[in-house]
């Protein structure tokens, strides 16, 4: 018996194990809250430039 | 202070101007040497032959333009993201200025003909090195500003660039294992097939790690941000990640079908090169599927069209090549212009469109505008880069079946039906028509830079406040 060939076979197994549970967590009621707070967190950062009253180029950022 | 309640954007506006310039300069190569393929009297000299400067066009889109496009968003998306400056502003402006000179160097040594011959590989041994140490610091930067957040959850598009950083140095270190025998020559510790095979494997995931799962980042930040909705399934994003994982890092021997590779080891390539089809595509229905309900912007939105043509254009690409890995296709596909094509379906079309989207996002907000310069010269931007990568790609699919067939075409007797020089001769008006794709494409990138003069000129160089809003409500 080859350990390092049965060795390389066992890690391919794990691999796809982990993926197979990866998977399964993705996919659980318990990660759905989660996921969602995760996908709405962008917005809850605005990172759009206001120009408005402060547009000036040479205001130099004083006002701020 | 101040520093401390801003993010670094400095860094972010160097990086993206750096990727039009880049940009520019890199496929303005391509159009030089497209041309030297219809006219071949433009080769002008050693220094400026074919040889020399494709490697010279390749290593400048992907490392200079990409690149920059990567670093620039990375450390946008990862502070806005973690509501967090970046760790040490000082090594984010060492990968900066390191990674310029990383690509001086290759623009110096290329042409020179300096080259340790390795497709996407071709630098020489001190630039390896370079690469290896600005690359530690990215890495340094990028997962120290992680740690230190203050929001719990790691964003997606976090993973994705995380990702793409931990292989890429993976596979620049393995590939590039060479003993240097004088300062500008080195031999790959590897030989024969296997050889080949490290090359390939670097090869593949260099498009998988480099080219997909970064941009894919890129895609998971500045879609929803610009759509304003929130990703269409944020479990299906992370399916995604860890399908591309697990399966990117095989694909590779489809490069060396029917070569000295063992077949076993070609037929494991091409089947996993047929499942890395699942996950692209369910990458890409996740990223077109941000826009449901918001469909409507696309009308007036030129920077939406950008980011949603270029997860066309990643569907498209990633719908051929998994039928390109198959071995029969590949029969006929492999060494044609039909490769090419692809490559360029997936360089020009995903990676380019994503990114200049996403410059066209950033540019404004990294200068102190609401918006570009104009808008109207971003709707002509698209315009021209799409007639030009359409343009492009439809010529080399016919000009690389053809050659394919005119290839393999044989007289009853057994013998060629076609000399090697008279396929050469029917593709010259399909190479003349991909000149015209890219020439247009590189006019687009030529707008591109002019809004971006106009924008930056007018605006002023800001560093946003970190703003407290996303720190107390997820602290």
């Amino acid at each position: 018996m080859d350990w390092t060939n049965l060795g390389r076979s066992l890690f391919t197994v794990f691999c796809f194990v982990v993926f197979i549970v990866i998977l399964l967590g993705a996919y659980s009621k318990k990660s759905k809250k989660r996921y969602e707070e995760a996908a709405n967190q962008l917005f809850l950062d605005d990172d759009k430039v206001q120009e408005a009253g402060n547009d000036s180029p040479a205001s130099n950022g004083a006002k701020q | 202070m101040e520093s401390q309640s801003t993010y670094n954007y400095k860094v972010v506006r160097q990086f993206a101007i750096m990727t039009v310039v880049w940009g520019i300069v890199g496929m303005l190569v391509g159009v030089v040497i497209a041309a030297q393929l219809v006219w071949p009297e433009l080769n002008f000299g050693p220094y400026f032959h074919f040889g020399r400067l494709r490697p010279l066009h390749t290593n400048a889109v992907i490392f200079a333009f990409g690149g920059c496009g990567l670093f620039a968003t990375s450390y946008y998306v990862v502070q806005r993201t973690c509501n967090v400056r970046l760790i040490s502003d000082k090594l984010a402006a060492f990968t900066f200025w390191g990674w310029q000179l990383v690509i001086l160097a290759a623009a110096i040594t290329l042409p020179l003909g300096l080259t340790s011959s390795k497709e996407y590989a071709e630098l020489e041994w001190p630039i390896d090195l370079l690469i290896t140490v600005v690359w530690v610091a990215y890495a340094i930067v990028f997962f120290g500003t992680i740690a230190i957040r203050k929001v719990k959850h790691i964003y997606v598009a976090n993973w994705f660039y995380g990702g793409f950083i931990l292989a890429v140095a993976l596979l620049h270190i393995v590939n590039n294992l060479e003993i240097p025998v004088t300062m500008w020559k080195s031999y790959s510790v590897y030989s024969g097939a296997v050889d080949a095979m490290v090359q390939w494997w670097y090869g593949h995931n260099a498009v998988g790690f480099f080219l997909t799962a970064a941009f894919l980042g890129m895609m998971y930040y500045f879609v929803p941000k610009q759509a304003g909705r929130p990703v269409y399934s944020y479990r299906l994003s992370v399916v995604h990640f860890w399908a591309l994982i697990f399966t990117y890092m095989w694909a590779g021997p489809h490069h060396l079908h029917y070569t000295a590779l063992p077949d076993w080891t070609q037929s494991v390539g091409m089947v996993f090169s047929l499942i890395l089809f699942a996950p692209s595509w369910g990458g890409m229905i996740n990223g077109i599927m941000t826009l449901s309900g918001a469909w409507h912007k696309l009308r007036t939105d030129p920077i939406l069209k950008f980011l949603v043509v270029s997860l066309s254009f990643y569907g498209m690409s990633t719908f051929e090549g998994p039928m390109m890995a198959i071995k029969t296709v590949n029969a006929l596909s492999h060494y044609t212009d039909w490769t090419v094509g692809h490559v360029h379906s997936g360089a020009l079309g995903w990676v380019g469109f994503i990114t200049i989207g996403s410059m066209y996002y950033l540019l404004p907000r990294l200068f102190g505008r609401e918006e570009m310069h104009s808008v109207k010269l971003i709707e002509a931007h698209f315009w021209l880069a799409t007639v030009g990568v359409v343009l492009y790609i439809a010529a080399l699919w016919i000009s690389g079946v053809m050659q394919g067939l005119m290839w393999r075409a044989l007289n009853p007797d057994g013998t060629l039906t076609y000399a090697f020089a008279e396929v050469v001769k029917a593709t010259y008006p399909y190479h003349f028509v991909r000149l015209l794709g890219g020439s247009l494409y590189l006019t687009g990138m030529l707008v591109m830079a002019y809004n971006t003069f106009r924008t930056v000129t007018a605006g002023r160089a800001v560093d946003a406040k970190i703003p407290a809003v996303t720190a107390s409500a997820h602290a």
